[in-house]
């Protein structure tokens, strides 16, 4: 049978937290015995009868603990009052938050347990390795191959079973153990935000860097002025195209070089994928610039270091053929 | 006559009765007991003695997430519970028939 969302859940809470409060010279136990499922089950009763069927708590309270065989009236405050006292409090206000939750939502937070639970693994993990100082990747590698992920994965496994009441505390854990869970979660929750704005943060320095002069093709720090390919055979090539492993193109920054030939400044001319500009292809030309900063006049191919550079081979590999016809330009 | 005080002794019995076969939370118990003509019955003393059958081992209980709103507590009856119902029952029967042999010879008895 399902429960129907009534509109006293206010109502409710207000009564089970009064009930708890005459429990609280029980042991946590018997107060989680006598109180677990009260809740559904008065929103059952109020869903039915109305919120007139609550009655008093005080009285409510009297005959739950004689038909338990308890003693009607709590018998003061006990020595580990202070600790009883906080479960109810600890129940209630799960309670109150789910029942204070608009519509569905409710089973819509429920549905989330399960990720909040592998999100917190994750978040234990990159806390982890932040401490460590590998905090790189979305799941770090802390230091060995696969050794991030296999954390990642235990602490996933661990989370989930502790979400479920399987492993530690379980579903009757005592004061501390759950008050120490509270505060590992509250923890996490904290950490959410600086977590992901570090990622980010790694993330928007990597784009940022592809950018960055310094990461243009340099030569022991200084950034190179224009690239000269040569064949296996020792001949220079024209239009080589170049792009690193991962297919991102080894470019020359346009801005920071300003070759001077005869006293004259010139300016690197890229070439062209269509109308997209490269200036991964190599060697670049070269092309007078004026007093405005506009590159002007012909374009000229500057000319290589060296005619040759000497054959090399490598066994059982055939290097590409030099091509001899110059490719003609748009 | 005040059946409360009635109730109170044969309250086990009864709870055990309806939890017999069929696991029930708290309010359903309580429901299968009005509706099988306990109306009277309070549902505090139902749901205290639910725990202090549990806590005697007569029930075993199990939290089952509810669709929406707050967990539901299931009781059912365990092997212990089973046996003291069959014990009950025969302490019922045997103590129902002493007081209707014994109401038998009062005079409005023998009259009807």
């Amino acid at each position: 049978m399902t429960i129907t969302p009534v509109n006293n859940q206010h109502e409710i809470s207000e009564f089970v937290l009064a009930v708890r409060a005459r429990l609280v010279d029980l042991p946590a136990e018997d107060q989680l015995d006598l109180t677990e499922g009260l809740e559904a089950d008065l929103v059952e009763l109020v869903d039915e009868r109305g919120l007139e069927a609550l009655g008093q708590a005080d009285e409510y309270a009297r005959e739950l603990r004689l038909a338990a065989g308890l003693s009607a009236e709590a018998t003061g405050p006990s020595p580990r009052a202070s600790a009883p006292r906080w479960m109810p409090f600890l129940d209630s206000s799960r309670d109150w938050a789910l029942g204070a939750l608009p519509g569905r939502s409710a089973d819509f937070a429920e549905v989330l347990r399960p990720t909040w639970w592998v999100f917190r693994a994750w978040l234990a993990v990159k806390i982890l390795a932040g401490m460590s100082g590998h905090e790189e990747g979305v799941i770090p590698d802390l230091g060995g191959p696969l050794f991030g992920l296999v954390l990642f994965v235990l602490a996933a496994v661990i989370s989930i079973k502790i979400g479920q009441g399987q492993w530690w505390p379980g579903n009757r854990a005592k004061t501390g153990q759950r008050t120490l869970l509270l505060a590992l979660n509250a923890f996490a929750i904290v950490m959410v935000v600086p977590i992901l704005v570090m990622s980010n943060q790694q993330r928007i320095e990597w784009v940022y860097t592809e950018s960055d002069p310094s990461s243009q093709l340099s030569y022991n720090g200084v950034p190179l002025g224009n690239i000269y390919p040569y064949d296996a055979a020792g001949n220079p090539l024209i239009g080589v195209q170049l792009v690193d492993e991962q297919g991102r193109r080894l470019t020359i920054d346009a801005g920071s070089t300003s070759p001077i030939e005869g006293g004259v400044e010139m300016g690197l001319v890229p070439w062209l994928n269509g109308s997209t500009e490269l200036f991964s292809v190599f060697p670049l030309a070269h092309r007078q610039i004026d007093d405005s900063g506009n590159l002007t006049g012909p374009i000229q191919l500057p000319a290589p270091p060296y005619a040759n550079v000497g054959a090399v081979n490598m066994e059982g590999v055939t290097p590409s053929l030099l091509v001899t016809k110059p490719v003609k330009g748009n | 006559m005040d059946t409360t005080q009635l109730l109170k002794g044969v309250l086990d019995l009864a709870v055990l009765a309806v939890v017999d076969g069929d696991d029930g939370y708290g309010y359903d118990i309580l429901k299968r007991l009005r509706a099988r003509g306990l109306h009277d019955i309070g549902d505090a003393s139902v749901y205290g003695t639910l725990r202090r059958l549990y806590a005697a081992g007569a029930l075993t209980s199990y939290v089952v997430p509810s669709e929406s709103g707050p967990h539901r507590k299931y009781y059912g009856i365990t092997a212990i519970g089973r046996s003291q119902l069959k014990q009950q029952r025969d302490d019922w029967d045997h103590f129902a028939a002493t007081v209707s042999g014994l109401l038998a010879h009062t005079s409005e008895g023998i009259a009807s």
